[in-house]
């Protein structure tokens, strides 16, 4: 297959022309979010600063204030454009899945896609939430329940002889199940191949909704 | 076809270089060799690798095909260039543009090699 899921921390697309100029400026803010992503991992958002994540790209610390006002914003633009992605995936998941259970696949697979490819973001969503400023973690937060709404909406048309609220413990539970990819997908040549682990998260997430 | 918007590289999996049709036993038993994936709005479009040669990183543009567009090998190749330590000499691919390419990442011609002046 020729495409990969873009990833989450791609700056949003505002669908305007953009000189070459600007061009550059995204490609290089696009580099900064996905150094920032793997040095929250590896070392904690305490742990890293402005320079260094200037540093992992090429340019020097007062370049990353071209792109972000500081620190706690690119956390945010990380935060945020995960929970965005996430969101607007679903969203075109179930507005073209022909049933319950293909979208049930379809999203299991979507999120697949994003655990395999931004396990960094995960660690950091984890760990470092409680940094953002209270505004921008409540919109996180509300981005997020938007997204595992959609999951439990589809699990109530698969089954609808379960109360919702069990529905979305499961769907919980699925999530961190697929979201173990940290533990086992971020040092590649000690699992097995991405095909192999691809369909042992989409078979498991299957039977532990569906159970 | 417009330009991408965002033009990204990742380290380099096994699976792109399926995708891309190249050997991953390629060359590496090359000193220092880095490959990084090439990605455009998401699709995997090409590789750009180096490998260190005494003092001296050297940038490959093998991988980097002409029918990508001069922009968007410039946009890729400036990316890679600026995580290297230097310095950096450069090889142009087999197609005369990429020499533009490379010009416009900064690299000029000394003694038949491109090197870059910073």
């Amino acid at each position: 297959m020729a495409s990969t899921p873009t990833s989450t921390t791609s700056p949003e697309f505002t669908g305007e022309p953009l000189t070459e100029r600007g061009r550059q400026k995204a490609d290089r803010r696009a580099a900064i979010l996905t150094a920032a992503a793997r040095l929250f991992a590896d070392r904690g958002y305490a742990g890293v600063t402005i320079e260094d994540l200037g540093a992992a790209v090429g340019v020097s610390g007062p370049a990353v204030y071209r792109h972000f006002s500081g620190k706690s914003a690119v956390l945010a633009a990380i935060l945020e454009g995960a929970s965005r992605s996430l969101l607007d995936g679903a969203d075109e998941v179930l507005a073209n899945a022909p049933d319950a259970a293909s979208a049930l696949r379809s999203l299991i697979a979507f999120h697949v896609d994003f655990a395999l490819a931004d396990a960094d973001v995960i660690v950091v969503q984890d760990r470092e939430l409680e940094q953002l400023d209270p505004g921008v973690r409540h919109d996180v937060r509300s981005l997020q329940r938007r997204y595992v709404e959609h999951w439990v909406a589809t699990l109530a048309e698969l089954r609808p002889d379960r109360a919702e609220v069990e529905l979305r413990f499961r769907a919980h539970a699925a999530f961190g199940l697929l979201n173990s990819t940290p533990h086992s997908a971020r040092t590649p040549g000690r699992r097995p191949a991405d095909g192999t682990v691809r369909g042992i998260l989409e078979e498991m997430a299957w039977a532990s909704l569906m159970s | 076809m417009g330009e991408p918007h965002v033009v990204t590289l990742r380290a380099t999996r096994d699976t792109d270089l399926d995708t891309l049709h190249r050997n991953p036993h390629h060359d590496t038993s090359a000193t220092g060799l880095v490959r990084r994936t090439v990605r455009a709005d998401g699709e995997i479009v090409g590789e750009l690798e180096s490998v260190r040669e005494g003092e001296v990183i050297v940038v490959s543009l093998d991988a980097l095909p002409a029918e990508l567009g001069e922009a968007v090998r410039v946009r890729a190749l400036r990316l890679f260039v600026d995580t290297l330590p230097r310095p950096v000499h450069a090889k142009p691919a087999g197609d005369a543009a990429s020499v533009a390419v490379l010009e416009r990442c900064g690299f000029r011609r000394v003694d038949g090699e491109f090197h870059r002046l910073d």
